[in-house]
């Protein structure tokens, strides 16, 4: 989803512990048009949950979470990021040391893209919604970043 | 000075590295010790009854002169028991300093690798359903009320995106597993060195203890010293067997494990190798197609 180049690798880099710190980065995905996302629920709200613009506000509520989900995990990976010397020396070369760096950023790069798309979706959901009772505020299509064709 | 007593070795995977160092150090401390408490022993030993001996075999040799020329061997004899002791210790004093220094190196870090694990474990649970809700669970709540060319779209989507954050789960969750078999295999590997390094010390202090039978006295205790050495030997070689195990494990079955869960990762069909998330431009090209009620 996101190329090496978009990827901010200037982050505090470090030589402590007998180790080289190397710090996660930083990823820029393309901003949302202000109030992109916003609920605007019709007078009365958006009604029970047998109703189709109600379930697509419970579904980007979902997603939502998951995103966040997604933020939390981040933080807990990070910790393993960029060590390929935890076996310490007996890890000639570095082999598992350095298979498990690889699995590790790319589960730390997966975190950044899917909490991006799943927030993309919540809010192309709530577009959706919007549109469907008719109190849409926003130009263009409802999935803005989601549909690149 | 009385024989030294020997470190406790009882580690466990809640150790810290700071633990385990201070083991490994207090089992080198002990070693130097033991050298040290045997080579004292060895000498007194050699002072007390050189010259006694060394006088027993002239007489036997050669009568009054015979005795008097032993008298004289015996004190060279202790020199070069002095000589024997200094070259022993001087070995052994370079063995342990390598081995101090080369301990934080060649350790890895069992805490870090356990905590990484229990972090893995945590995020997988992060990744698990919202309220017993999971992804396909909502997809299914909305395609009870909607249809159309861009809703099916947005299912394809969607589906991509629950399969990756499954495959996430189970990568994390067999990450931690692999990484606490590493945890194991490295502390047993530390638990066999200590224990093998007090061993090494337990013989230089059990060669001492022979060297007041009888049965030694006419051969100076040398019979004692060199058992001691080949039994000081055999512990060495345990050391470093251990060490060999340990590396084989770890560059072949453990490599290979870690292998096989790259390999699995790699190949899920939507899970995460390049794009680290499913590429939803090759996937979806309709998702603001109209969407309709069902």
């Amino acid at each position: 989803m996101v190329d090496d180049d978009d990827y901010n690798f200037e982050g505090d880099n470090s030589f402590s512990g007998g180790h080289f710190q190397v710090q996660p980065p930083s990823v820029l995905y393309p901003a949302d048009p202000k109030g992109y996302g916003e609920e605007h629920p019709p007078p009365g709200g958006w009604g029970t949950l047998e109703m189709a613009p109600r379930r697509l506000i419970e579904a980007a509520h979902h997603f939502d979470a998951e995103a966040s989900d997604l933020a939390s995990a981040r933080t807990l990976i990070a910790v393993g990021y960029g060590k390929p010397w935890i076996f310490g020396v007996a890890d000639t070369l570095y082999t598992v040391g350095g298979i498990h760096q690889d699995i590790n950023e790319v589960l730390y790069r997966a975190t950044q893209d899917g909490q991006y798309i799943l927030s993309e979706i919540a809010n192309g959901l709530v577009e959706t919604a919007n549109d469907t009772v008719g109190t849409d505020q926003t130009a263009g299509v409802n999935f803005k970043n989601l549909d690149i064709h | 000075m009385g024989a030294p007593t020997p470190p406790t070795v009882n580690l466990t995977t809640n150790d810290t590295r700071d633990t385990i160092l201070t083991l490994v150090n207090e089992c080198v401390d002990y070693i130097a010790d033991s050298i040290e408490y045997w080579l004292k022993e060895l000498a007194s030993y050699a002072s007390d009854h050189a010259s006694e001996i060394g006088g027993l075999l002239g007489l036997l040799g050669g009568g009054l002169i015979g005795g008097l020329v032993g008298w004289a061997l015996g004190d060279k004899i202790e020199d070069k028991f002095d000589d024997f002791c200094n070259g022993t210790w001087d070995e052994f004093e370079k063995f342990l300093e390598d081995l101090r220094t080369l301990i934080g190196g060649y350790f890895g870090d069992p805490l870090l690798i356990s905590q990484i694990a229990s972090n893995y474990r945590d995020a997988s649970r992060e990744l698990g359903p919202n309220d017993g809700e999971t992804i396909a669970t909502v997809n299914t709540f909305l395609k009870a009320k909607w249809k159309g060319e861009g809703f099916d779209s947005f299912i394809v989507l969607s589906e991509k995106q629950h399969k990756a954050m499954v495959s996430m789960q189970t990568t994390l969750q067999d990450g931690a597993q692999l990484l606490d078999d590493n945890c194991t295999n490295l502390l047993t590997y530390w638990v066999d060195t200590a224990n093998g390094l007090v061993q090494l010390g337990t013989n230089f202090i059990q060669g001492t203890g022979k060297l007041g039978d009888a049965g030694n006295w006419v051969t100076l205790g040398v019979g004692v010293v060199a058992e001691t050495l080949a039994a000081c030997i055999d512990d060495l070689s345990n050391i470093v067997a251990t060490w060999a195990n340990y590396w084989v494990n770890l560059n072949v079955s453990s490599a290979g494990d870690w292998d096989g869960l790259h390999a699995k990762f790699q190949d899920q069909e939507f899970g995460l190798p390049n794009g680290q998330w499913p590429d939803q431009s090759r996937l979806n090209t309709g998702i603001n197609a109209p969407w309709q009620t069902a």
